[in-house]
């Protein structure tokens, strides 16, 4: 996607379409409390495309399920925090508004499409559901209307493929199926969690040409999860960088690629192989990510930090804001050291 | 320099059947479908292409996991095409593969010492201690603490299972090793120590890998050849450097402008491949990318082309090149 046409406005309260406020979403797990999401706070603007990025467990996933409050519980629990869309707090909404908030205003698109397509229904039978429960409008109409959005997200073949199931259709295609039923309904945000992870780039490619050109013709709001630097810098206007369970950095995606902040999004950047420059040796960040069960008390980061300080692992340094929208939670960066 | 493998028009067809009572042949998936290559010793070939192009097979093949349908498979000299399963043992020493999902390739009831000797236990090679020491070296090697040994695949981090399974390809000293997505399950930062190792065994040892990767960035770095797959065919090899510097068939240029560049600034192109890949069971007749090719011309879908070689070392299969054809 091309950040230039981020359409990117307020609506005429000046208000943010979301605003996630200290959200903490926990697990109860053999090895203890799972700090999943832990005091999460970020806003996405109306045609804002917003990506998260960090390596796998870093909380991404639950961060999404948080906002769309599909959090299985048990094991999970959303335990604080504030999720304002629109102005509405939506963890104070009843159970039936909000499962009109995720049909009709917000979508999710997942990285395996077949877990989230019910395999022993056809594409039809599914994306006629999809317009059906949203409006009283005939078989008819529902059928012409699928139809129509397969074509759109340029799948082909479009007829014949509402008569067949999930399993009869390539991964990207499956993609496809979703974002057409997603953005049937044009949702005022669209949640994309790794949604060509399990693709070929040349797929890749058409999947995020794709979502480029829904959000243009409708407007929606963009959070795209992945763990891909090369998606997110050719997609994304803004950049949180996740980490056990926390938010390490967020600025401009120029801000990040070009002057990260934060030890661990260096380290992130310096580890890709760089095509023009021959190096010998990659420059990997020693050790794995932790288990969030046995965090420390202080930076989720320390332990494989290269210039850290005696006083991180005992502190956690507080998310603050470094100039304008760039935040960053580091002891490097924060006057009041301990 | 000597190639430590060679391989002549390789075949593997995996023949379809239809009918329960009367099972009948009605086709095949070609695969792997006429590929010439050859590796040097010591040296990384990178083999790039979309999944189900035959990426996997062509390893197997040549490590002679599967039987080749067509074809011939020369490593270190002598062929190995039709080698009976007695003869075949002694090849598994020289041969190793290195799987994409480490998680799925070790056996989660044995311990990791376990794993990495149980070569060693296989070719009865060493005793007790000679065994145990051996184990210890191998897990130093690739940067596992021996003390880890009595652990079980489920207490190490994805990097680290990997790492088992690299330790366990070395056991027996191999010459050459098929590295079939190694990275490709891993995080970032992860995949970045696993490349490292690699190439520091690959120093050590003087070993001769095949690089199975969907990510260039990566196969650019590991790689000194690259060769890139479609449809069972090898469509465009060049020494990793003049690769890049021309990439000449349509389809390597497809490929390398859909990859996206972690760098804001760089130019969003964007001109998406159309549909997806064709069946290998019903390959398109002439070239097998002319369906999806936005360079196509008038012979493409009729006659097959043949790879030729457009600059030293650099060989591409597309009538773009072909002699004897106009545009
Ligand atoms: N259903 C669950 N039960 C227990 N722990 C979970 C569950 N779902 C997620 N987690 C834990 O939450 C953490 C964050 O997971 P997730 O948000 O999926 O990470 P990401 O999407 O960044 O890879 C991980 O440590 C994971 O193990
Ligand atoms: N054992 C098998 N039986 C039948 N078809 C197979 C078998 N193994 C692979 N194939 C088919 O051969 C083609 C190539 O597969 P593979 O070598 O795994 O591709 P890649 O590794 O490039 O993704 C695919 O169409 C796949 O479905
Ligand atoms: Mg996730
Ligand atoms: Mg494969």
């Amino acid at each position: 996607m091309n950040k230039s046409n981020d359409n990117t406005t307020h609506d005429s309260s000046g208000e943010h379409l979301l605003e996630v406020r200290n959200l903490s979403t926990y697990f109860t797990a053999e090895e203890g409390i799972v700090k999943a999401v832990d005091n999460v706070t970020f806003h996405l603007g109306y045609g804002e495309t917003l990506g998260i990025v960090g390596e796998s467990g870093s909380g991404k996933s639950v961060t999404a399920l948080s906002i769309l409050r599909i959090i299985q519980d048990p094991p999970g629990k959303i335990v604080g925090g504030e999720i304002i869309f629109e102005g509405r707090n939506l963890l104070n909404l009843s159970g039936a508004k909000m499962r009109d908030i995720r049909g009709n205003q917000i979508a999710m698109i997942f990285q395996d499409p077949m877990t989230s397509l019910n395999p022993v229904l056809t594409i039809g039978d599914q994306m006629m559901e999809t317009f059906r429960i949203h409006g009283r409008i005939s078989a008819k109409e529902a059928h012409d209307k699928s139809v129509a959005m397969l074509k759109k997200v340029g799948m082909p073949l479009a007829e014949e493929r509402m008569r067949q199931y999930p399993f009869e259709l390539s991964g990207g295609m499956r993609q496809r199926v979703m974002i057409a039923m997603g953005l049937s309904l044009k949702p005022k945000l669209l949640i994309a969690d790794e949604p060509t992870t399990a693709l070929d780039v040349t797929i890749q490619a058409q999947i995020l040409e794709l979502i480029r050109e829904m959000k243009q013709e409708f407007g929606s709001a963009v959070i795209m999860i992945t763990h891909d630097l090369g998606v997110v810098a050719s997609t994304c206007s803004r950049v949180i960088v996740m980490y056990g369970g926390q938010i390490m950095e967020e600025g401009s995606v120029q801000e990040i690629f070009h002057d990260p902040l934060h030890p661990y999004t260096k380290g992130l950047l310096a580890c890709l192989p760089k095509p023009d420059e021959k190096r010998e040796r990659l420059d990997p960040i020693p050790g794995s990510p932790p288990g969030l069960a046995e965090l420390n008390p202080g930076c989720p980061f320390e332990e494989r930090c290269n210039v850290k300080m005696e006083h991180c692992f005992e502190n956690r340094p507080a998310l603050k804001f470094y100039k304008d929208q760039r935040r960053v939670a580091c002891w490097l960066f924060d006057e009041f050291k301990p | 320099m000597t190639n430590l493998i060679e391989i002549k028009q390789l075949k593997k067809y995996f023949p379809i059947y239809r009918g329960v009572l009367l099972r009948r042949h009605v086709g095949d998936v070609r695969a792997v479908d006429g590929v010439d290559l050859s590796i040097q010793q010591s040296s990384t070939l990178g083999l790039v292409g979309e999944s189900g192009c035959g990426k996997s097979t062509l390893g197997r093949c040549i490590l002679r996991l599967i039987e080749p349908t067509e074809g011939k498979i020369i490593f270190d000299g002598r062929d190995i095409t039709s080698l009976k399963s007695h003869e075949l043992r002694d090849l598994r020493r020289d041969m190793q593969i290195v799987f994409q999902d480490p998680q799925a390739s070790l056996n989660p009831r044995m311990a990791a010492g376990k794993i990495i000797g149980e070569p060693l236990d296989v070719f009865k090679l060493g005793d007790k201690s000679g065994r145990h020491e051996k184990i210890n070296e191998l897990m130093e090697m690739v940067g596992l603490d021996p003390a880890m040994a009595s652990r079980y695949p489920h207490e190490f981090s994805g990097g680290q299972k990997q790492r088992i399974g690299v330790a366990r390809a070395l056991a027996l000293n191999p010459k050459f090793i098929v590295c079939d997505e190694p990275v490709s399950a891993l995080d970032v930062s992860i995949q970045a120590q696993i490349v490292n190792l690699m190439q520091e065994l690959q120093e050590k040892l003087n070993l001769t890998f095949l690089f199975i990767a969907h990510d260039l960035s990566v196969v650019r770095h590991i790689s000194d050849w690259i060769a890139v797959m479609y449809l069972g065919q090898i469509v465009e090899l060049a020494p990793t450097e003049m690769f890049f510097a021309n990439p000449s068939h349509p389809y390597t240029q497809v490929l390398l402008k859909s990859i996206p560049i972690p760098d804001p600034d760089a130019p969003a192109e964007y001109a998406p491949l159309k549909g997806d890949p064709p069946s290998p069971a019903a390959p398109p007749s002439g070239c097998r990318f002319h369906t999806r090719c936005p360079k196509r011309f008038e012979p493409c879908d009729k006659i097959p082309p043949v790879p030729v070689l457009i600059e030293n070392n650099h060989t591409v299969a597309c009538h773009l090149y072909s002699r004897g054809i106009t545009k």
